[in-house]
Order: C-alpha cells, then sequence, then structure tokens
C-alpha cells in the first residue's frame, strides 16, 4: 500500500485499464466505475478488490446502488444477490450470473482488465504482482 | 414507390441543406434555444406557445428508463440521443419555397424530398392541385394554410404528455409534411414523402400533418433511408392523421435509416364517423427504432387496420408500441405485427387495446408474431387489454419462435441451401402483412426492401459489408426513387 | 352478549364468513408501523439477534420503496390505522381441545376440525397474528415431514430455515415482500424428506378477527428430492366498515424430482387488501403447479411464480378470479425458463361483474440458454353486464431461439346464441346463465379439492342471482 514509486511505476500488466484510486474503496464499499464504455463496481472484501459487471443480471439495474455485505452484493432494485468473487446469483430473482473481471492493485491504485476471459476463483484472489 | 431504375436526381439536394444556425446538442438545449427557433422559423404566436408549452413538459420529464412502464423494454438513457446536434437547415433554394423542383415520380400524385429535415424538393400533379389538395412541407403549410393546419397541430393527439421524446418533438418539431385532400376527392395515386439524412450527428424533428375531407379517399407513403453516419443522428418523428367522416385514409411508412440512426416516432390517428384508417410501419433501419402507432376510434362505423413488420439484425433494437382506443361503439380495429429478429437484434412489441365504457359492439383484435432467427436474438411481446364494456369482441394473440424445421428441410431437400430456405420462409412470414397492404407498387417496394436485407446477409456479406448501405447511400443520393 | 350475530349477512351479501368474534388478545401492537412495533414482535417471538436485525432492515427497504401505482388503487390503504400484531393466544396448541373456547367456535364455524375429521394428512390454523394449532399425522411425522409454525420452524430448524428463508423472495423483491419481511408472523414451515409422498393434502385456514388488523404470515415449504406435496390455504374474515389488510410471503422449494401443489382459495372479506407474494424455485425435472383462487378482497394483487432453474423442470399456474361490484382482482402468474427442456403453462379465467374489475397481469420469460422451453398461456375473461371490466397485461420476455411460445386471449361476454339454444331447451334464463358460467370456469374448478369446488359453485350461483339482464 506504501508503494510510492515502486510497482505502480512500472504500470499495469497488459490489458488491465485503471478503475480507481484504492483509497476509494475501502473495506465493505462499493465504487462505479467505467471501463472503455463498460460499466464495472468494484467492491471491496475484507482488503481484497473485486470487480463485477455494475448491471443486475435480473432487471439490468446498476449494482453499484446495492449494497456489499462481506462477499454478498445485494441489488436494490428486487433484492437479487451475487457472490462478488465468482459472479454467481445467490437468491431469486436473479437466476444468471454477472460478468467478474481480473484485478490488480498496484501502489495506490486499482487496474481491472476487462477483455479475455473471466477469472478464476484463484485468479481473482490474486490482487497484487509479486514484486 | 418502386425501386429506381431511372432515379431522379434532386438538384437543391445533392448536398446537405444549408446551415444557418448550430443550436447545439439536444442535451444542451433550453428555453431560449426553442424561442430561437421559434424566431428564426416566423411562428406564428400560436404556434410559439404550443412549443414552449411542450418545452416545459420535457424539462419536467425524467429521460424514461427500464422501470417505467412505457420504455420497460428500452432504455433511453444508454443511447446518446441528447448528443445529437440541432442546426437549422437554411431557407430552401427556390422562389416557391419548395427547394428544388422535381421530375415527375411514377405513379404517384404528389412528392416530396425532405434533405436533414429540410424540404430540398417537391412536386405536385397539376390536377391533383386543380382540385383543391394541399402537399407541401408544414412550414409553408403553417404559414399559407394557416386555417387548415391550426386546429390540428399538436392537437390530433401527438401532444407533450405522451412521453419525454414526444415532448421534444413537440418543443422542436421543424419541416415535415402537410397533405389536405379536399371533401369528396378520391385519389387514386398515392403522395410520397421521400426523406434522407447525410449530416452526421444531426437532430431532426420533422412533423406530418394529413387531413382527409369527409369522404375522401387518399394514399400517403413515408420512406426514409440514408447511409450509415459516422456520429449518431437523431431522428424525432411524429405523424398526425385526421381521417375525416366516411373517408380512406392509408399511411404507409417504411424506415431505412442507416445505422447509427436513432429513431422515434409517434403516429397518431383518428378515426372519425365511418372512416376506414390503414396504416403500414415497417421497420428495417436504423440502430435504435422506436415506433408509436395510435388510433382513436371516436364515433361510430369507424374502422383501423393497424399493420407492422419489422427485421432486425446485427444488433438493431427495435420498439413498437401500438394504442387502438375505443371511445365509441360499434368501432373496428384489428392490428398485425410481424417480426423477425436476427444475429443480437432486439425487437419489443407492446399493445393496448382499450375498450371504453359505453363503447359497446366493438370488435378489437391484436396479434404480434415474432420469429427468431439467431440464439442471441431476444424478443419481448406485451399485447395488453382494457375492456369496460361487456358487448365486445376482443382478442389478442402472440406468438414466439424460431421458423419450422420441417419447412426447412423440405425447402432443403427441394435443393436450397440453408440460408437460402430461411430466407424464403421469413419472406413468407411477412407475406401474411403485405398481402393485406392493396398497393402492388407499395408491396413490391417493401418486399423488394426485405428481400435486400435478408439477402444481403450470409457468407457474401463478409466480403461486401457496405452493400446494404451502398444501396442506401445510391438511394439517398438519388432521394426520389421514382420512376418506372 | 351473543357473539355470533351475523348482522352483515343483512346488510352485505351472502358472505357466509362475515361473522365476528369478540376483541380477545393477549397482546395487541399500537396502531401503525414503527421500529418499536417490529422490536415487539421480534421480542414476543424470543428471536435469535440476526432475525431482529434482518426485520429492522427490511424496515427500511419497505420505507424506501414507493408504493405502486402499476395495479390496483392502494390509495385508500391507510397503513397508520392498521395493528401489525395481535397475539391471540399464549401459545400454539397440538389438540384441538386445548385451542382457546372462541377461538375454536369461530374454527368450528369454518368446519376446520370437520375437515381434519376428513383425514387431512395435517391441519394448520391462523387466527390474528399466530398459528394457534398446528397437528400433522403421527405416520408422517414418523417419515420426516415437518409440519410446523414457522417461528417453530425457526426455533427447532434453524440451520434449514436459515439456509433457504429469504433466498426465495429477498425483502428487496417488491414494497409488500419488504413488509413483509419486518413484520412477518405466522405462517407454516414446512420439509418433506427425499422420497416423501404426502399422498393427502396438509391444509391450513386464516382467519382474521380484529377490524383494521395486518395479517403477515410467512411461509416456507421445502420438497427434498423426489417428495411430493400438495398444500392447501383457505381465507376468510368478518367484514367491517373499514379495511384489513393481509399480506403473506411464501415461499416453496422444489428440489430435484419433486412435485408441490399448492392451492389458495382466498374469500376473504371485501374489505380486506390482500398483497401476496407466492414464489417457488423449481430444480431439474420437479414440478409446481399453483391453484390461485380469488374471490373475495376489495383489492387482490397476486401473482404466484415459478422459477425453472433445472432441466425439464416445470411449472403450472392455474388462476379463476371472480370480481363482484367495488371488487378489483388484479391476479395471474409469472414463469420463468432459467434451464434447457424447461415447459409450463399457464390458464386464466376471469370474470367481472357489476363495478368490479378483473385484471390478469403475467410474465412469461425464457433465458438465453433454456433450450427447447415451451410455454402456453390462456386467459379468458368473461363480461358479465357493461359496468364490468376486464384487463390482461401478459409480458412475454424471450431470449432463447428454439423456445416455442404462445399466447392468446379472449375477452367475452355470455352469447346471446348460448342463451338462447338452452333456453329453447327449456332451462330458465337464470339457470342458463348459471350453466354458462359454471361451463366457463369448470376447467379451473376440476382441479379443486371437493369442497373448494362446491363451494366455488354455491358463490357463482349466489353472484349470479339478479344478474339476468
Amino acid at each position: 500500500m506504501t508503494a510510492g514509486a515502486g510497482p505502480g511505476a512500472e504500470g499495469p500488466p497488459p490489458g488491465f485499464a485503471r478503475a480507481a484510486a484504492l483509497e476509494d474503496v475501502p473495506p465493505g464499499a462499493l465504487k462505479a466505475a467505467r471501463l472503455d464504455g463498460l460499466a464495472v463496481v468494484l467492491c471491496n472484501v475484507e482488503g481484497a478488490i473485486f470487480a463485477v459487471e455494475d448491471n443486475c443480471s435480473h432487471q439490468h439495474f446498476p449494482l453499484s446502488r446495492g449494497e456489499l455485505d462481506d462477499h454478498v452484493l445485494t441489488c436494490d432494485w428486487h433484492g437479487a444477490c451475487f457472490d462478488v468473487r465468482t459472479g454467481e446469483a445467490l437468491a431469486l430473482p436473479a437466476v444468471q450470473p454477472v460478468r467478474t473481471f481480473q484485478v490488480r492493485v498496484l501502489g495506490s491504485e486499482v487496474y481491472v482488465r476487462t477483455e479475455g476471459e473471466p477469472p478464476t476463483p484463484a485468479e481473482a484472489l490474486i490482487q497484487r504482482d509479486a514484486v | 414507390m418502386i425501386r429506381a431504375s431511372a432515379p431522379v436526381r434532386i438538384r437543391g439536394g445533392d448536398r446537405p441543406a444549408v446551415v444557418d444556425a448550430d443550436l447545439g446538442p439536444v442535451g444542451e438545449l433550453s428555453r431560449a434555444s426553442v424561442l430561437r427557433l421559434s424566431e428564426a422559423l416566423a411562428d406564428p404566436d400560436w404556434l410559439r406557445e404550443r412549443r414552449l408549452e411542450a418545452w416545459d413538459a420535457y424539462e419536467r420529464m425524467p429521460v424514461p428508463d427500464t422501470r417505467g412502464e412505457a420504455w420497460r423494454y428500452t432504455d433511453l438513457t444508454r443511447w446518446p440521443w441528447r448528443d445529437a446536434r440541432l442546426e437549422l437547415a437554411g431557407a430552401p433554394t427556390t422562389e416557391d419555397g419548395h427547394g428544388s423542383r422535381m421530375a415527375r415520380p411514377h405513379a404517384a400524385s404528389g412528392a416530396q424530398a425532405l434533405v436533414d429535415g429540410a424540404p430540398a424538393a417537391h412536386w405536385l400533379g397539376a390536377e391533383a392541385a386543380a382540385q383543391g389538395v394541399v402537399f407541401t412541407d408544414l412550414l409553408s403549410a403553417v404559414r399559407d394554410h394557416a386555417d387548415l393546419v391550426e386546429p390540428h397541430l399538436l392537437r390530433v393527439g401527438v401532444t407533450p404528455e405522451r412521453g419525454k421524446l414526444a415532448a421534444l418533438h413537440c418543443a422542436l418539431l421543424s419541416g415535415g409534411t402537410f397533405l389536405y385532400v379536399p371533401p369528396g376527392l378520391q385519389l387514386a395515386l398515392p403522395l410520397q414523402s421521400l426523406r434522407t439524412l447525410r449530416r452526421p450527428g444531426i437532430a431532426v424533428f420533422p412533423h406530418t400533418l394529413v387531413v382527409a375531407g369527409r369522404g375522401s379517399h387518399l394514399t400517403y407513403v413515408e420512406e426514409s433511408s440514408s447511409p450509415t453516419l459516422d456520429g449518431p443522428a437523431l431522428n424525432c418523428a411524429a405523424l398526425e392523421i385526421v381521417a375525416g367522416p366516411d373517408s380512406q385514409v392509408r399511411v404507409a411508412t417504411l424506415q431505412e435509416w442507416g445505422r447509427n440512426v436513432i429513431h422515434y416516432s409517434l403516429q397518431r390517428t383518428r378515426v372519425q364517423k365511418d372512416a376506414t384508417a390503414s396504416s403500414l410501419v415497417a421497420t428495417l433501419g436504423a440502430s435504435l427504432s422506436r415506433v408509436e402507432v395510435q388510433s382513436v376510434l371516436e364515433a361510430e362505423g369507424g374502422t383501423s387496420e393497424m399493420l407492422g413488420l419489422y427485421l432486425g439484425d446485427e444488433s438493431q433494437h427495435m420498439d413498437h408500441n401500438t394504442l387502438q382506443l375505443h371511445t365509441a361503439p360499434h368501432t373496428t380495429s384489428d392490428l398485425l405485427f410481424k417480426g423477425a429478429l436476427r444475429d443480437r437484434s432486439r425487437s419489443a412489441f407492446s399493445g393496448l387495446i382499450k375498450v371504453f365504457k359505453g363503447a359497446q359492439r366493438t370488435d378489437a383484435y391484436q396479434k404480434n408474431r415474432n420469429l427468431l432467427l439467431s440464439p442471441e436474438a431476444r424478443a419481448d411481446s406485451l399485447p395488453n387489454l382494457e375492456i369496460e364494456a361487456d358487448d365486445v369482441r376482443c382478442s389478442h394473440g402472440a406468438t414466439i419462435g424460431q421458423v419450422d424445421e420441417l419447412q426447412v428441410f423440405y425447402l432443403m431437400s427441394r435443393g436450397l441451401s440453408r440460408a437460402a430456405a430461411e430466407r424464403l420462409l421469413v419472406q413468407g412470414f411477412f407475406e401474411e402483412v403485405l398481402a393485406r397492404v392493396p398497393l402492388p407498387t407499395l408491396q413490391e417496394r417493401i418486399r423488394a426492401a426485405v428481400e435486400l436485407k435478408t439477402g444481403a446477409r450470409g457468407p457474401r456479406a463478409v466480403d461486401e459489408p457496405s452493400r446494404r448501405d451502398g444501396r442506401s447511400a445510391a438511394a439517398s443520393e438519388a432521394a426520389v426513387p421514382g420512376t418506372v | 352478549m351473543p357473539q355470533d350475530v351475523l348482522f352483515d349477512e343483512l346488510s352485505l351479501d351472502d358472505y357466509k364468513y362475515g361473522f365476528r368474534d369478540p376483541d380477545s388478545y393477549v397482546f395487541k401492537s399500537e396502531r401503525g408501523l414503527s421500529r418499536r412495533v417490529v422490536e415487539q414482535i421480534s421480542a414476543m417471538k424470543e428471536e435469535p439477534e440476526w432475525m431482529l436485525k434482518r426485520r429492522l432492515k427490511a424496515l427500511e427497504i419497505y420505507e424506501s420503496k414507493p408504493v405502486p401505482t402499476w395495479g390496483g388503487d392502494l390509495s385508500r390503504l391507510d397503513m397508520s390505522r392498521i395493528y401489525f400484531y395481535v397475539r391471540p393466544a399464549e401459545q400454539e396448541s397440538r389438540s384441538w381441545d386445548e385451542v382457546p373456547e372462541d377461538i375454536k367456535r369461530t374454527f368450528d364455524r369454518l368446519g376446520i376440525p370437520e375437515a381434519e375429521r376428513r383425514s387431512l394428512a395435517g391441519v394448520g390454523a391462523q387466527y390474528e397474528s399466530e398459528m394457534v394449532y398446528h397437528k400433522i399425522k403421527d405416520e408422517l411425522a414418523a417419515k420426516g415431514v415437518i409440519f410446523d409454525s414457522i417461528e417453530d420452524g425457526l426455533r427447532k430448524h434453524p440451520d434449514l430455515f436459515k439456509q433457504y428463508f429469504g433466498t426465495v423472495i429477498p425483502a428487496h423483491d417488491n414494497k409488500y415482500a419488504a413488509l413483509n419481511a419486518a413484520v412477518w408472523s405466522g405462517g407454516s414451515f414446512i420439509y418433506v424428506p427425499p422420497g416423501v409422498d404426502v399422498e393427502i393434502p396438509l391444509q391450513a385456514y386464516f382467519r382474521v378477527n380484529t377490524e383494521n388488523l395486518g395479517q403477515f404470515e410467512r411461509t416456507l415449504i421445502i420438497a427434498d428430492e423426489g417428495a411430493r406435496l400438495h398444500y392447501i390455504e383457505g381465507c376468510t374474515a368478518p367484514t367491517y366498515s373499514t379495511a384489513s389488510f393481509h399480506s403473506g410471503v411464501i415461499e416453496i422449494v422444489v428440489k430435484r424430482g419433486a412435485n408441490v401443489r399448492y392451492t389458495t382459495i382466498q374469500n376473504w372479506s371485501k374489505n380486506m387488501y390482500n398483497l401476496v407474494t407466492q414464489r417457488a424455485r423449481v430444480e431439474a425435472d420437479a414440478r409446481m403447479a399453483w391453484t390461485d383462487g380469488n374471490l373475495g378482497s376489495c383489492l387482490t394483487m397476486k401473482y404466484p411464480s415459478c422459477y425453472l432453474v433445472g432441466p425439464g423442470a416445470s411449472g403450472e399456474i392455474l388462476s379463476i378470479a371472480y370480481a363482484g361490484p367495488g371488487q378489483h382482482q388484479d391476479a395471474g402468474g409469472k414463469v420463468i425458463h432459467a434451464a434447457p427442456y424447461t415447459t409450463s403453462e399457464i390458464v386464466s379465467k376471469s370474470i367481472s361483474k357489476g363495478s368490479g374489475r378483473s385484471s390478469y397481469r403475467g410474465l412469461l420469460k425464457v433465458l438465453p440458454g433454456a433450450v427447447g422451453a415451451k410455454s402456453n398461456v390462456q386467459c379468458d375473461a368473461l363480461l358479465l353486464d357493461e359496468e364490468a371490466r376486464t384487463d390482461t397485461y401478459p409480458y412475454i420476455e424471450i431470449e432463447e431461439q428454439s423456445a416455442t411460445i404462445g399466447h392468446e386471449a379472449t375477452v367475452t361476454k355470455i352469447g346471446d346464441e348460448q342463451l338462447f339454444y338452452l333456453m329453447s331447451r327449456g332451462i330458465p334464463a337464470a339457470e342458463a346463465r348459471t350453466m354458462i358460467v359454471r361451463g366457463f370456469i369448470e376447467p379451473i374448478a376440476r382441479e379443486l379439492p371437493l369442497e373448494y369446488a362446491v363451494e366455488l359453485n354455491r358463490l357463482i350461483e349466489f353472484e349470479m342471482e339478479g344478474s339476468v339482464g
């Protein structure tokens, strides 16, 4: 976190774009970000940042207006629940998952990759590149 | 009316109309912009007042999103319609105020061309003119035929309370078409209005007003086409139609805008005593298309036939919203909308039959049929009924499915490729609608447009990505694909 | 003072459940809804802390959601007059003899012990805000079938309860689901173990006695793999001059291969607002069937739904509504096809009379990937006179190419030709009309348990009296 000009200076890995400052996503918080026309919501679960598409799979409402409780993101409109680590729908009325994206935290910045395959659960947990 | 074999060139229409003033993007307009527009168009007081009233309503309304019922399937907040710019076209270039004269179109009583919302060319047969037909651009009519225009303009039912875009249209309407057919005159040949957009990112607000006198017969055809534009353009249009007592009125609109156009159209018809109104909406173009078609059966003996067809591909979004409003007894309405969806295209149909208390002996039918031609396509259908009279015959039906595999198999066994078989079945699917259009030239025109759209796909489309657009461009260059 | 006075029958209509009993309760909350009321309910039920938290969160959600404007007219429902919790007795009874005398008399009149004698698998009875009686046959209990009040479900089966409660219908789902999640009380908790077939129906009766009562029962049913269950509920209340309010939430989990039928015959008095959320999650090869009869209440808004989440799941909704003068039945159903080869059928029949209004409101949704989904919807409305009104609002949303979907609706009155034919056979006009109406509802009536089918016919006959134009 106190990386200063450390790894951040080398820039993000290919395919990642800056989404937010880390300090804007404190633990338990949600933060909406727009990346290349795609709306993404960043979720801080006890210090780990996860990114899912900011669009409920039930009725297309921004999930960033919902509530995060541990790893469960609840949509504010009809109460659909998603696991932000996997995108899985946990409660009706949602039955389809939401897209998840790979996240990297470099220094004080959060980067997200919107292209390519969604991360595997293991990948989702790798937040910081080894320095 | 039919495919151009010898296109008529519009001299004044070769280039976009001269721009007098750029009022800026729709999203940044203000009441002052409306006043400026009104002044530039030299509006009479009554029109300026109607504009301002509409603008105030527009400002009060939120942009509809899918949480409201009326726009449940189209999230207007996600489309860049507010980026399109309101640019005031210059005055028409000829003395008679109608732009260039145009060559006489084939099989029409009159024709008119609008380029970027401004009148570019015009022709009305001498015979029709002598019999009292008025066919002109709307602003000229406001000036020259106020007695015919003022009672109806924004009074037939295109009013601010119809919604955000309707209010925007009412505030900013400019250009368009006025057609008046005097009592008793039965025109055999149609009148046509041909429209194109050239300037990327432009916002236009054409308004059509058709007034059919008692016992008159008329057919009015509106065709819109353009190439794919570089920036998002907005066509925010409306049609008001008064089918006078005993009249027979046919109105067809064929929409073939290029991609990047956002198309909104509100069409409202008053069907008076013993009148018969028929409408056909054919939606093929534009990125987003939202069409509202409404018939008000306000006196006994009125009949309304409402036809529609839509064919979507790529990521086109087509939303049709219809109303059959029976306020008087002994009235009939019959609606048939059919759509086919390819690729990732998406359609929504929402229709309402509303029968008022006391509107006994009403017959009202509503049918919506959809074909899904690809795994990613999507169709939503919402056929509503609200019935407050008991002596009625009302029914509605909706189906959504794919092409019949047995029929595909049959055609393939006759040597057709799968793509060709599907194409044929889609064309056949639309025949049920086209067969009810009694004007062979119009039938042919739409059939050709459907064929072109279905035929331009398949493997060859990879090599010729602009085939469809190329045709549209050619059409708009000609602007009037009339003649033999 | 004689408490069983049937004075409402004289002034209103032949609503035979319109009798009232004296107010007798062990606790009654103050009028209106507040944090304090929610805390009281939770405290009286001696709930764990997490449930109180969920109730309070739900209260916030309820307050943040607007009153819906798309359905019936809710503007005259004054929440500040409603009693949100009335406890009728100290505890729930396991034997009919233990039920307090006055409550017992009520249910005697409603025919509950009689029904139980007719060898139902189990019977539950809710009076005001609490279940006063729950009983299940010993042999079913021995097979592991649980049939308890919802409160006992939470107390005795906390893990099962917590695993499913609120996962089918979250508090956010709609304003009244949120309200129920805040103040729920009473209702059933049912668990049927894998493979167990509860051959005869379980039945629950709901009775509201206090004027301005809000009844918020909450039912959770879990049919484990291959299990089978039929649950029937019936609802009645006395007729008062001011409105009462019923807002239940029914969550059903139908596991792989299980089969659940849920039947409601709602004959609330005509000043009851009845806003109910019912939803089933239906897994692979399982089947859920809702039979929904809406005869009473001034306004009902109720759309039983099936979420078909596993391949081969199927759903059926049979809805019958009768809207007499002053009534609005806004009913229908929803089916969401979220898995391949799922099938569904919705049949709705409605009858409107006088100023009555019946609306069918339905959603049929097929999500991408629900290959081969098939659904058919049929809505028929019958208007008995020129004052009556009917609406049809069928939302059809299809995102799967291979789905086969059909929807049809008709609106008719009793045809002159039909009537003429019957009368030419010597049948009097009134009887002929009744016969036509009976024929109209027959496809649904035949799915009802006999006593309800008889009741439905009796009601139709009564309502048809004097309707000969």
